[in-house]
């Protein structure tokens, strides 16, 4: 279970849930999806109370990396801000290492960075290009399984 | 005919096309790089960039205006290149430390020289201004005497306060001519000057 989220200065530009492990193909489809649902909006309402901590944090550290800034019910919110104030959230259990979390942010930020050179591509507008969401699960198989 | 052909080409799998996210990220244009672009070809596109916005504008200040537009984008495009290549993974969060990063980083990678100076205004504690005595932008520009206030290093002002903007210490930056010496020559003063929030967070910050 996990929830990433990219966040620039003025709302989420980006959003990749690494729960929905592809088609569950279980009995009763529909009871499923309605837990699932339920779920996935709790886990936005944790991911998005934590940017006033992002927010705090931010000031302290001189890094990019601003580790665990928050944790609710077992679930722990991990953030990265770049230098242009684009924020990385990672909603995940805990059961990952912290080598691996910031193995899997710095990756992101390279193929951030590679999509902002693209002239084409605005400032802190949601981000629609279907091969940077296909790099970024390629991205979680890789640091967070 | 051709197109045809071609497209035959690629679908037996010669030619694919190279997503940007799949290419390594231009490298630092110094030391063989080969990222470097020639000082005419920049001079040639911007020059093109001054005559468009020329024709679409009614005064020189909103020349200018356009101009800095045009320069932020890339400023914050800059910003996070150049904190992504030489930063490790560090921010700034000193005002001190994001004006030196302009005046020392960001003018090497764009200019292949620090900036000629950086100093604090006496006047004013939220005025900043680095000096450069001959901006690439003005290189080969030589202003009529109906526009001579016009300094198109306001191009560059955009890229800086484009910089600091993403760096979250927003900041308003104007090029301005300054005569020097005898007067027969000028540098450019970019004066940098920071929103009052900026200067309330730096006092809270470092008290």
């Amino acid at each position: 279970m996990s929830l990433f989220v990219i966040v620039g200065k003025n709302e989420p530009i980006f959003e990749a849930d690494f729960s929905t492990s592809s088609t569950s193909t279980g009995a009763s489809p529909n009871k499923v999806s309605a837990a699932e649902e339920g779920n996935a909006q709790l886990n936005q309402f944790i991911l998005h109370s934590s940017l006033d901590m992002m927010e705090k944090a931010m000031w302290s550290s001189p890094y990019m990396n601003l580790r665990a800034i928050d944790r609710f019910n077992g679930h722990i919110v991990h953030a990265f801000l770049t230098a242009g104030g684009t924020a990385f959230l990672l909603l995940h259990d805990g059961s990952r290492g912290e080598e691996s979390l910031v193995g899997f942010f710095k990756d992101v930020y390279e193929l951030y960075v590679k999509l902002l050179m693209n002239p084409f591509c605005e400032m802190d507008r949601p981000i629609v290009s279907t091969s940077f969401e296909a790099r970024v699960r390629v991205l979680e198989k890789r640091w967070l399984r | 005919m051709t197109e045809s052909k071609r497209n035959a080409g690629s679908g037996g799998g010669g030619i694919r096309m190279l997503n940007i996210l799949d290419r390594p990220l231009a490298t630092k244009g110094r030391g063989g790089g080969g990222s470097e672009v020639s000082l005419s070809a920049f001079s040639f596109l911007f020059s093109e960039m001054v005559q468009y916005y020329q024709n679409r504008v009614l005064s020189i200040a909103d020349l200018e205006r356009k101009l800095e537009e045009a320069g932020y984008g890339v400023g914050h495009r800059v910003l996070e290149l150049l904190a992504f290549r030489e930063k490790q993974y560090r921010r700034e969060i000193k005002l001190i430390g994001v004006l030196q990063f302009v005046s020392s980083t960001v003018w090497k990678a764009l200019f292949n020289k620090v900036a000629d100076s950086l100093e604090r205004s006496t006047e004013n504690e939220d005025e900043y201004m680095i000096h450069e005595r001959e901006p690439i932008t003005n290189v080969f520009v030589s202003a009529p005497a109906d526009i001579s206030q016009l300094n198109c290093a306001a191009y560059i002002a955009g890229i800086i306060s484009g910089v600091l903007n993403g760096a979250s210490y927003p900041a308003g930056v104007t090029a301005h001519h300054v005569a020097i010496g005898d007067g027969q020559r000028e540098k450019t003063v970019f004066l940098i000057k920071f929103r009052q929030d900026v200067l309330r967070r730096e006092a809270a910050l470092s008290g």
